[in-house]
């Protein structure tokens, strides 16, 4: 028996094919939901939820378009609705700018002598909450290219945006991490006077 | 604007076109051509080289943040286990509704 196709789309209908094509991409697809969620098991209930969402819309997929990129703006999509129920998603209403303010946050780091106090310190878990604090679409632009080393244009596609959108937001997302751990060295400092507050050594 | 060991803005025209850059240049995003130019700069100035490295020592921080696939097997069990539920509840469904 041939395979149903839907007449529309010509995309293979069935779930075998569904499969095929999409369950190779899931520890890509959780890999991203567990560096958005920082969380196992949400991101684990996210990822279910996420190809459960892609099967029942397999029939919309477009033949020739990138099923890994479909996946995550599914997932991302379905990340914003349970933060957006639990009251937890934070939007961005700033405008996007460019790297050059970023210079200022060095200096004042220069200025305040934090620089080398940030070379010191064990930055993960600071760095790691700095993240998960960013409004939205700051925090998946971070994930997608920081963390999960994707392009600026792959970004693009999966968010839906113009690449130089996800190039001025990505540089805005750098600056208030920056911004973020800069306030994590001082209260560091202040606390306790060392520069090796539960750092390496 | 670069900014100097002790703490001063060099604010060079140069320096601030680099500073400009920086970004695009850690992500490899720029031409030979740029990319020469600016470590032809870093070479010389001292500010902007600590920037650079302040910069790419908080891209790399955050490379390191990269959620884990550990236990990547038991999950592709779940997911399958879901989807095939999934169908197995559509299709029943369609047969009640014929």
């Amino acid at each position: 028996m041939s395979p149903v196709r839907d007449p529309v789309s010509q995309v293979e209908m069935s779930p075998n094919a569904f499969e095929a094509a999409a369950i190779p991409f899931l520890p890509d697809v959780s890999r991203f939901a567990r560096s958005l969620t920082r969380e196992t098991d949400a991101a684990d209930d996210l990822v279910q939820e996420t190809y459960l969402r892609a099967l029942r819309g397999w029939h919309t997929f477009r033949p020739g378009s990138n099923v890994r990129h479909w996946l995550f703006a599914i997932c991302r999509n379905a990340f914003l609705e349970s933060r957006r129920r639990e009251h937890r998603l934070r939007e961005s209403s700033l405008g996007d700018d460019d790297a050059l303010p970023a210079a200022q946050a060095h200096a004042r780091a220069v200025a305040a002598g934090h620089e080398h106090r940030l070379d010191q310190l064990d930055l993960g878990p600071a760095i790691a909450t700095a993240v998960t604090d960013l409004p939205e679409p700051h925090h998946s632009i971070v994930v997608l290219v920081d963390m999960l080393d994707h392009s600026y244009e792959e970004a693009a596609a999966i968010l839906g945006v113009p690449v130089g959108t996800v190039r001025s937001r990505l540089f805005r997302a750098r600056r208030m991490v920056q911004e973020a751990l800069l306030a994590y060295a001082q209260d560091a400092g202040l606390a306790n006077g060392r520069s090796t507050a539960g750092g390496r050594n | 604007m670069g900014t100097t060991r002790e703490g001063t803005t060099s604010g060079t025209s140069e320096c601030e076109r680099v500073v400009r850059a920086l970004w695009e240049y850690l992500d490899g995003r720029l031409a030979p051509l740029e990319v020469a130019e600016i470590e032809r700069h870093l070479e010389a100035c001292a500010g902007c080289r600590s920037h650079a490295e302040h910069e790419a020592a908080l891209l790399a921080a955050l490379g390191r943040l990269r959620g884990s696939d550990d236990d990547a097997e038991r999950l592709r069990t779940r997911v399958l286990t879901a989807l095939r539920e999934a169908r197995a509840s559509a299709s029943s469904e369609d047969r009640g509704a014929s």
